[in-house]
């Protein structure tokens, strides 16, 4: 069991037990769904819909359903796309970096934020798809597969291809990642599944996992590793995300401030992200004793440090508009303030940089109300920031003569409502058929005396989740 | 026997004589038995194959069963089985005709591919537009594909020409209503067909025709033409309304004479003086150097003022009782020093078509010594428009039950007459209505008789322009539809006609009053076909003869009442005092002209060169009233007056004058075609006649008011530098504005004056040295250019915005038009686009206002910001410095069109040729042409059209470029300098484009590239372009300047 200094508030309270938490994460899966969750899931299913059948529509119709234009080539669709991996990179952050720095406060939330990781991402790997003029050749053309072109070959100068490598290979780090993670705690539902069919499937998900020390060894070793591969990727994704706009020269794109801008906005966005995922699923599941008000406090510090480090940003990237004296520059910045999309520039400005800073006073962070809200606004805040970014830059470039505006139509909006219905569809999934906290991880923050007695808790649960649940002890 | 029927085809003699054999044989199918039972006998069923053959067969059935699920590729060309001489597959035939879109009469090129007109360019050696067409005509091309055309008679032509002959021979008078005709040969079967009846006119009604040049002149020089204005000749420029540079009378011709007086020579640097006094804002008035802006209601005043100010020098007492327009008298003192200085070579036009007025201008000129220098009377030109008054007889005697028979050739006075009621109700008085129309329109629906016409693409014609100069129209395909040429039509009605062909009474025509006696009549003929007219010997009866025989009688009266000379007191009387009220002026718009040939998309999405506005019209409204009555683009104005009112969006210009607002002719169609009907509102009502002529602008009783509604205008450009609500606004307030500015000025369009060029060639252009400098640093391997390397200059100076070149883009490109809805959206798919940029108070009336036309094609950066950011390499480099974009390569990601700094790629939103919004009545069927398989023969089969989803940009014309390599390659030679000229090029009226070779140190473009006024757009970007500009040479546009010039102004000679 790792140290925890006695003036430092318990991690889990409630005075839990090994059991007491494997009871508590899982009682959503045993049970059978409620109506809130089966009502919730609908909604998202329903949006979820609505959102693919929009996009078949796009597909049908052309990109021209779409409110873009000669000037604005981008404007919904690549905003939704760097909001979207933003929100990837908590997760990413908080299993990988978090582990490394052991910051055991992490354990209780990891799982969630890297199931959010996960389908964050989904919903962003969405847009770069969809957004091209031909998806059905560019989806296989953009990969430098061995063709039968002679030596046409894919064009490595371009930052979009840069894009496809960094967010595949995010996804499918983010992926294993989690994965890896969750096959100690699939092992304990198979163990305790009674349904046949279950027991089936949470056996072969949990990949014959027994608990053995060498089982616990390897997996250590493993999650280590990985850790070490993901925490680049924290820096890498978004950084690379922002060379699409970096290594332009559109007048308001054209920054080297943007690689590390990017990534403090994507960290600040993705805890914004937990934070509001947080605070319903421990209301919804119960689980306050696992998510304790100290989880959301460290969260909301992290939210005031990225928030103010944008804030930094916004304001160097003006400085530096102004110090360089390039007029086109300088134009962009005024006209994010005062031009016909100043509206977004203001949301940016006061729901990323100004009402993060309530975060200072205790009281807020422990209002599960008001963190709710503030969250909210960082999400709204940081879709704003990349909508003006992309598309307020886009708006009013070099020659005034080609200066236009934009307006989405429905075709937009609703497609990007339905990668929320596509997000919490999945997440709505997760949060039923796996266990939204790290069990295994979860029970290294307790001391549980009981757990010396072998006979005691296996009443329902067999050898393999008596070892299961024992191996967790090698820790100690 | 039954009888056989004689007029079937009968199969060999035993079908003839139907006999016995032939009809038991006839019932079968098959003539013998089929041995249906030796094949299923035992013996043949019965398996003597051994095992090798059973595999073999069962091998080959298996193979054969899997070849047939392959699906093989249909082809359905069809080979010449005997090819004609004249079509080789692949390679252009062009012919040479003349344009027939508006009276002027250009020389054109006409492009054919396998046998159909594809592309009109200008003919060089027409003697007056040398090679330049005008957008309408570069677009005339789709209106003969125009699929809502009448395609047959209303009637079988037999029954047809039955009925007219039988309504001709029925007695009453017969009248022949036409448009202007310029052809003798027309004129004559006219004639001809008259002389049948016994009471008879011929009346011609050009609907926004001028005619008052002519009748002034007849009344001060007692001839009535029309002169030849040669600005070539011209050194000082004085207009007063004139849209010479892009719709009166002849624009291609002027802008060709105008723009070799622009263009600036580096070694003895002159340019001409233009000072423009008009209302409205026109194209030309763009380009002036000094333009003042003057009330319809005052420019009589304002041309009577400059009469004094030039009387004044020249001993000649002035008129009394003239009130200067008190904006106009400092520009009025400048124009008379600058035209007093240059007298023999200056220039004074008005656009009016007030005798008076009229009248005025020609004492001026005549007190500047300018005719037979720079108005040519003895080369009458026939391209003004026919007499108005005549129009007005007809409909009086219509309406008096005068006429028995009207036969209208190609005319709408139902939509355009100034009174279609009264016309209307005169033609329900017409015992018998022909109309003889390309459509059924909104004249040719009321007619009993309707033969359709042919388009001059498929029509034979003498036509004589200017006298002396006769320019031939040649079929070069034949009639599409069922139609017949108009003329035939007439021929077919003339009882003893030697024939009813066009082509025979052409070349009889033209043999018998041309023939100069050298070679052979048919050599003669042949020749003057192949060059596109002949100009020489003269005929003994020219079209200016014979319209002046119709008007015999008038003439003879105005004769009695006026003789030869000048009265200017009884002129000025006539022009009347100053109005100071609202005042309305009808004009034609760029591309739509009169409306005559506006059911065209690609007329109908270009836009408008100083509002940028496509698909409607709309009453400009001038910035001063814009601000006092807070009205923005877009606002539903209500304009009245004299008991006519239409409601239209508001567009604001700057330095409009005050009180006038303007409004397009041509739009406000319902039986237009497909592409116009319902669009805008009809202008033709206000220009009521006034007397015998008809007046384009109205200055009495106008109210122009707002009606609190909005509609959304469809503009390919936002930005206007002084609106700063509207969508183009500039964030930032004034030092915003400055900062754009200031961008346009050093950056995008550079310009300078002529004062400070003659100091420094490189005036205006001073930042370029530094820039060049910072450029000079570099981290990207340049491109290597062994062979060519292709460059294009434009120059800023020479180019006066008339958007030819956008439509010869267009058409050569196959750029799919998008309609209103999308154009709106910003999604106008044009390759090459003309901005706009004014400079200055936009409320300025002292002239100060100036304006820039700049077109954009994609600038081939050898730096392209495009290529480097394409994931899938579909926008690359050529070795020849081209930006190639490669359609089938292309994924659509758009990152390309972000990244350019020019915006000049433009992807396919929706597939423009299959999605059924573009061939919408409801759309208008922007791209209809494209739908159908008549429309789309249009098509130029060497550029691919676009799918969707991919980018597309200015290639720079390509296809031309390896037209022009594989020519000179196949005859051996060294590609010439010039040999290939882009479609913008060709058409450009002013030759301000230049292509060519950059690595040929001794080509025009190199030498253009060398330039000191030359500049890329964009230059500190350092994308590295490959198109570059010419800096803009103005002459300084403040009075005070051109007073204090004069005495510095050197007289050029001719």
């Amino acid at each position: 069991m790792s140290y925890e200094s006695p003036i430092r508030e318990p991690l889990v309270t409630g005075g839990k037990g090994y059991h007491d938490i494997t009871e508590g994460v899982l009682a959503p899966l045993e049970k059978k769904p409620n109506m809130t969750w089966l009502a919730a899931f609908g909604l998202s299913a329903m949006v979820m819909t609505m959102g693919v059948s929009l996009i078949i529509w796009t597909f049908f119709e052309g990109i021209g359903a779409w409110g873009l234009n000669k000037t604005i080539g981008w404007a919904f669709d690549i905003t939704n796309f760097v909001f979207w991996v933003g929100i990837g990179h908590a997760g990413t952050l908080i299993s990988a970096i978090l582990l490394l720095f052991r910051q055991t406060w992490r354990n209780s939330i990891n799982r969630a934020a890297e199931a959010m990781t996960i389908f964050a991402v989904i919903c962003a790997a969405l847009f770069p798809l969809i957004h091209m003029g031909r998806p059905w050749v560019g989806a296989f053309w953009v990969l430098p597969l061995p063709n039968t072109r002679g030596s046409l070959w894919v064009n490595f100068n371009s930052p979009l291809l840069w894009d496809v490598f960094a967010i595949s290979t995010y996804f499918s780090v983010s992926l294993v990642f989690w994965y890896l993670g969750l096959i100690p705690d699939l092992a304990s539902i198979r163990d305790r599944a009674k349904n046949k069919i279950a027991k089936a499937i949470y056996g072969a998900l949990s990949m014959g996992w027994n608990g053995s020390t060498r089982t616990w060894h390897r997996y250590e070793i493993v999650s280590l590793i990985l850790a070490g591969l993901a925490t680049p990727l924290v820096l890498s994704v978004h950084t690379i995300v922002s060379f699409d706009f970096a290594t332009s020269i559109v007048p308001g794109w054209h920054t080297t401030i943007f690689p590390p801008y990017f990534v403090a906005g994507a960290i600040f966005s993705g805890f914004g992200m937990v934070q509001t995922l947080m605070v319903v699923t421990r209301k919804v599941y119960k689980l306050e004793n696992f998510i304790t008000l100290s989880h959301m406090d460290a969260m909301a510090k992290i939210v005031i440090l990225t928030g103010s480090l944008v804030g930094i940003a916004y304001a160097t990237e003006f400085f530096i508009a102004w110090y360089s004296g390039n007029t086109y520059e300088q134009y962009a910045f005024i006209n994010r303030m005062f031009g016909p999309y100043w509206w977004s520039y203001w949301a940016m400005i006061s729901c990323n940089v100004i009402t993060p800073q309530l975060f200072w006073f205790k009281k807020v962070r422990e209002n599960m109300l008001l963190t709710f809200i503030i969250s909210i606004f960082v999400n709204i805040g940081m879709w704003f920031e990349r909508f003006v970014i992309i598309a307020t830059s886009l708006a009013r470039d070099f020659m005034p003569a080609n200066w236009a505006l934009y307006t989405p139509t429905y075709v937009e909006v609703g497609i990007f409502i339905g990668t929320f219905g596509v997000f919490f569809t999945f997440f709505f999934l997760f949060a039923k058929f796996l266990p939204v906290v790290n069990m295994f991880e979860v029970k290294t923050l307790v001391k549980d005396d009981t757990v010396v007695d072998h006979g005691h808790h296996d009443d329902h649960g067999d050898q393999h989740s008596h070892s299961a649940e024992a191996g967790v002890s090698h820790s100690h | 026997m039954e009888e056989y029927k004689r007029n079937d085809y009968w199969n060999g003699l035993e079908e003839y004589n139907n006999t016995p054999q032939y009809q038991e044989g006839k019932s079968k199918e098959f003539k013998e038995d089929l041995p249906l039972e030796d094949a299923l006998s035992e013996e043949s069923l019965g398996v003597k194959a051994n095992r090798r053959d059973f595999l073999k067969i069962f091998g080959f059935g298996l193979t054969a069963a899997a070849l047939a699920a392959c699906e093989t590729p249909v082809k359905k060309a069809i080979p010449f089985v005997v090819k004609p001489d004249t079509v080789t597959p692949g390679v252009a035939n062009w012919y040479a005709s003349t344009c027939q879109s508006c009276a002027a009469g250009c020389g054109i090129l006409v492009k054919t591919r396998e046998g159909r007109p594809i592309k009109v360019e200008g003919n060089p050696s027409s003697p007056f537009s040398k090679g330049g067409v005008c957008a309408t005509g570069q677009a005339s091309v789709l209106n003969l594909y125009d699929s809502t055309r009448m395609q047959k008679p209303s009637s079988p032509w037999a029954d047809l020409d039955a009925a007219v002959a039988s309504a001709v021979a029925g007695g009453g008078k017969v009248v022949v209503l036409t448009p202007r005709i310029n052809s003798p040969v027309s004129l004559k079967i006219i004639k001809d067909f008259l002389a049948q009846a016994g009471s008879s006119a011929h009346v011609q009604y050009s609907p926004a025709g001028i005619d008052a040049i002519a009748l002034a002149h007849q009344n001060n020089f007692g001839s009535a033409v029309t002169p030849t204005y040669k600005f070539q000749n011209a050194d000082v420029v004085v207009s007063f309304g004139a849209d010479f540079l892009g719709t009166w009378i002849s624009p291609v011709e002027f802008t060709k004479g105008y723009s070799s007086k622009r263009k600036v020579n580096p070694e003895n640097p002159k340019m001409s003086k233009h000072y423009q006094f008009e209302s409205i804002f026109s194209l030309t008035g763009s380009n002036a150097d000094l333009r003042i802006p003057v009330d319809a209601g005052q420019d009589g005043a304002a041309l009577l003022s400059l009469y004094n100010l030039i009387a004044a020098k020249a001993g000649q007492s002035p008129v009394s009782g003239v009130n200067t327009p008190a904006g106009a008298a400092e520009g009025l003192k400048a124009a008379a020093d600058s035209l007093w200085s240059a007298k023999g070579h200056s220039l004074v036009v008005s656009g009016s078509n007030n005798v008076a007025m009229q009248e005025v201008v020609n004492a001026i000129n005549s007190l500047l010594g300018n005719y037979g220098k720079t108005i040519d009377m003895d080369t009458p030109s026939n391209q003004a428009g026919a007499n108005y008054g005549d129009m007005v007889k007809l409909v009086s005697e219509m309406n008096a039950g005068g006429v028995a028979t009207l036969i209208m050739v190609d005319v709408n006075p139902v939509y355009n007459y100034h009174d279609s009621a009264t016309f209307a109700a005169g033609l329900a008085k017409v015992k018998n209505v022909v109309a003889l129309s390309y459509r059924v329109d909104e004249t040719a629906a009321l007619a009993t008789i309707k033969a359709p016409i042919n388009h001059s693409m498929e029509s034979w014609d003498v036509l004589e322009p200017k006298k002396g100069h006769y320019s031939i129209v040649q079929p070069t395909v034949r009639p599409l539809f069922d139609t017949r040429q108009w003329q035939e039509s007439l021929l077919a009605w003339t009882k003893d006609a030697s024939s009813t062909k066009m082509l025979d009474a052409c070349k009889a025509w033209f043999t018998s009053a041309l023939y100069n006696g050298a070679g052979s009549t048919k050599a003669f003929w042949e020749k003057a076909v192949k060059e596109g007219g002949y100009s020489g010997s003269m005929a003994p009866m020219s079209v200016m003869d014979a319209h002046e025989e119709m008007h015999e009688e008038d003439a003879a009266e105005v004769a009695e009442g006026n003789s030869a000379g000048f009265d200017i007191a009884a002129a000025a009387a006539a022009i009347g005092g100053a109005k100071d009220g609202k005042a309305i002026v009808v004009y034609q718009k760029v591309g739509v002209l009169d409306g005559h040939h506006a059911n065209n998309p690609h007329i109908m999405e270009l836009p408008d060169p100083m509002t940028k506005v496509c698909w409607d019209n709309f009453v400009t409204i001038p910035y001063t009233m814009a601000k006092a009555e807070s009205i923005i683009d877009g606002d539903l104005m209500k304009v009245a007056a004299g008991g006519y009112e239409v409601t239209l969006p508001a567009v604001v210009l700057p330095a409009q004058a005050a009180n006038t607002v303007g409004i397009c002719v041509g739009y406000g169609r319902t039986a237009g075609g497909r592409v116009i009907n319902n669009i805008g509102k009809n202008a033709y009502p206000f220009a009521v006649a006034a007397g015998n002529q008809r007046s384009y602008t109205v200055t009495e009783g106008v109210s122009v008011s707002k009606t609190g509604e909005k509609m959304t205008l469809a503009k390919t450009q936002y930005y206007t530098g002084y609106d700063l609500r509207d969508e183009g606004g500039v964030a930032g307030g004034v030092s915003g504005l400055k900062n754009i500015e200031s961008r346009i000025d050093n950056f995008i369009v550079k310009d300078t004056t002529l004062d400070q060029y003659k100091e420094k060639k490189y005036a205006g252009n001073e930042n370029r040295a530094g820039i060049l400098h910072e450029n000079s640093l570099t981290l990207w391997k340049t491109h290597k250019k062994k062979g060519y390397h292709w460059g294009m200059s434009v120059d800023l100076n020479s180019c006066t915005g008339c958007s030819a070149c956008v439509v010869s883009c267009h058409t050569e490109n196959n750029v799919p038009m998008v309609g209103k809805k999308e154009v709106a959206t910003r999604r106008d798919m044009h390759w090459m686009r003309i901005d706009r940029y004014f400079k200055g108070n936009p409320d300025a009336m002292d002239g100060s206002l100036q304006v820039a036309h700049q077109p954009l094609m994609c600038q081939h950066c050898d730096n392209a910001p495009c290529e480097t950011v394409c994931p899938v390499l579909a926008t690359v480099h050529s070795d020849e410095g081209l930006n190639q974009q490669v359609y089938n390569r292309c994924v659509g990601t758009r990152y390309c069109a972000n990244n350019c700094p020019y915006k000049v790629r433009r992807f396919n939103w929706f597939s423009y040729y299959s999605n059924d919004k573009f061939n919408s009545d409801e759309r208008n069927a922007p791209n209809g042409h494209m739908f159908d398989s008549v429309g789309s023969l249009v098509l130029n089969p060497d550029v691919v059209i676009r799918a969707r989803g991919v980018m597309e940009k200015c290639s720079m014309c390509v296809q031309r470029i390896q037209e022009g390599k594989l020519k000179a390659k196949v005859a051996r030679k060294a590609l010439e300098d010039g040999a290939i000229k882009t479609a913008c090029q060709q058409s450009c009226p002013a030759d301000a484009i230049v292509f060519g070779d950059l690595n040929d140190p001794e080509s025009a473009i190199s030498k253009h590239f060398s330039n000191e006024r030359f500049y890329h757009a964009l230059e500190e970007v350092k994308t590295l372009p490959t198109v570059g500009y010419m800096t803009k040479i103005r002459n300084n546009n403040t009075p005070e300047w051109h007073k204090m010039s004069e005495a510095t102004t050197t007289n050029t000679e001719v």
